[in-house]
């Protein structure tokens, strides 16, 4: 595989699973190109999962790294502005946001632990190669993995609940 | 299967990851236990909330022949020293790039005032034929090479923020210590029998085979690094970003925020980052 297949194919995936992470999509198109640039530049040799692999890994480290993180997120989150676009109606953003916000609560309430193990799985990597990225034993994942994605329903279930009274209690007064 | 799955493995089931055999296992426990489907059923449910709602965190397609011309031409540009790895813009890197080109500055009026220390010290060193410069912009007087018992160690300053640290020959098993310091300065020590270059924020030790059983080898990395890395055997074990440790190799032995303890990897350690 050259690499520029092995771009086209990854690249998308590192690009969705880094704009998730951080929160910020600048920030994830940023850390996935430079992750394929260290690989480039450091001539990392290795078969595609291996490869796969390392670039996630670098790529966490980089957003880890990344000292505005909880900055950007806090700001996203806060602002969340509703901005009007050609095409759909205000009461659509309004709602694609405040679904697209509900989500993006439900993710930061685990620790980067589950939400790496939740957006990796995601991507298709599989509880051996999930338990390598994060150093714990194989058969603990599925453990974690369920604990993560429990709770993380339970805070959206929350958080779609509150919307629910929110909206009655608009809609009272 | 008398006994109900725990919830990990029911997950695993779910996610097609537990082997041929423990898979027919499970599904016939399952089709006997009413209390076990339910528990599978709400693992599943939570397994697609939690995709539904990923479908909300849906970004933007990236381009992707703009993104890779993009990589291609950054990955060039570095080649030719022409590029520099993003390592933020906050108050941390201004400071320090800064305060390099003071030290530098300084470095260099005081290398040239006649009868001044460092300049005796540069020609000293000059004629003794201490270590051969990797490249040709040495900073004057940044690095100075000196014994410490059995050990022997440089300084040397950070050339813009970045500092590049390399060891050969290192017998794998040896022990590494990466540590933050505060100042501008880093210090590599290792044993007497190792050989040191140095040049514009990077030194290059030649252990020749020397070191397992001997002191660790000790690398001393300044906070203000904007961008710095650790190589051992053509391994890359460390880099630190803005002051911050990143492992893109090997785990370390031990870690702690401001120190790294690693035994060296053979060299061309498969899999790992070679440079």
């Amino acid at each position: 595989m050259t690499f520029d297949e092995l771009f086209d194919d990854l690249y998308p995936r590192l690009h969705r699973y880094c704009t998730r992470l951080s929160a910020d999509s600048d920030m994830g198109e940023d850390v996935a190109q430079e992750a394929f640039v260290r690989l480039l530049d450091r001539k990392v040799e290795g078969d595609p999962p291996r490869l796969r692999a390392w670039l996630f890994k670098v790529a966490t480290h980089l957003i880890r790294d990344q000292a505005r993180i909880r900055e950007n997120r806090s700001r996203l989150l806060e602002e969340n502005p509703v901005t009007l676009e050609a095409g759909p109606s205000l009461d659509e953003v309004v709602e694609r946001r405040e679904m697209e916000g509900r989500a993006r609560r439900a993710l930061d309430s685990l620790d980067e632990r589950e939400r790496r193990l939740l957006l990796m799985r995601e991507e298709g990597f599989s509880y051996r190669e999930m338990a390598e990225a994060i150093g714990a034993q194989s058969s603990s994942v599925g453990t974690l993995l369920a604990r993560a994605r429990r709770r993380f329903a339970q805070v959206l279930s929350q958080e779609e609940g509150a919307l629910v009274n929110r909206r009655i209690h608009e809609g009272a007064s | 299967m008398k006994e109900h799955p725990e919830e990990g493995v029911l997950q695993a089931y779910l996610d097609g990851e537990v082997p041929q055999g423990s898979n027919a296992v499970i599904t016939r426990h399952l089709e006997g236990c009413a209390m076990c489907r339910r528990r599978l059923e709400e693992l599943e449910r939570f397994a697609g909330e939690a995709r539904a709602a990923f479908g909300k965190l849906e970004t933007d397609q990236p381009d992707l022949t703009a993104a890779r011309l993009k990589v291609h031409k950054t990955a060039a540009d570095r080649r030719r020293g022409q590029g520099r790895e993003p390592t933020g813009t906050g108050f941390l890197r201004r400071t320090a790039v800064a305060a390099s080109f003071v030290l530098l500055f300084g470095a260099g009026v005081a290398a040239a005032m006649p009868g001044s220390p460092l300049r005796s010290w540069w020609e000293a060193r000059e004629t003794a034929g201490a270590p051969i410069a990797l490249s040709e912009s040495i900073p004057e007087g940044v690095a100075e090479p000196s014994g410490v018992g059995a050990e022997v160690g440089v300084g040397l300053a950070l050339q813009d923020g970045a500092l590049s640290v390399a060891f050969t020959d290192v017998v794998p098993g040896t022990q590494l210590e990466v540590t933050l310091v505060d100042g501008e300065r880093a210090s590599v020590f290792a044993s007497e029998d190792a050989h040191f270059e140095t040049g514009s924020g990077r030194v290059h030790v030649a252990m020749a085979g020397v070191g397992a059983g001997s002191a660790p080898i000790r690398i001393e990395v300044p906070r203000a690094s904007l961008r710095g890395e650790v190589r051992v055997n053509g391994v890359l074990l460390v880099e630190v970003i803005e002051g911050e440790f990143a492992i893109p190799g090997p785990p370390p032995m031990s870690s702690t925020a401001d120190a790294l303890r690693f035994e060296a990897p053979p060299t061309g350690t498969s899999g790992a980052p070679n440079g």
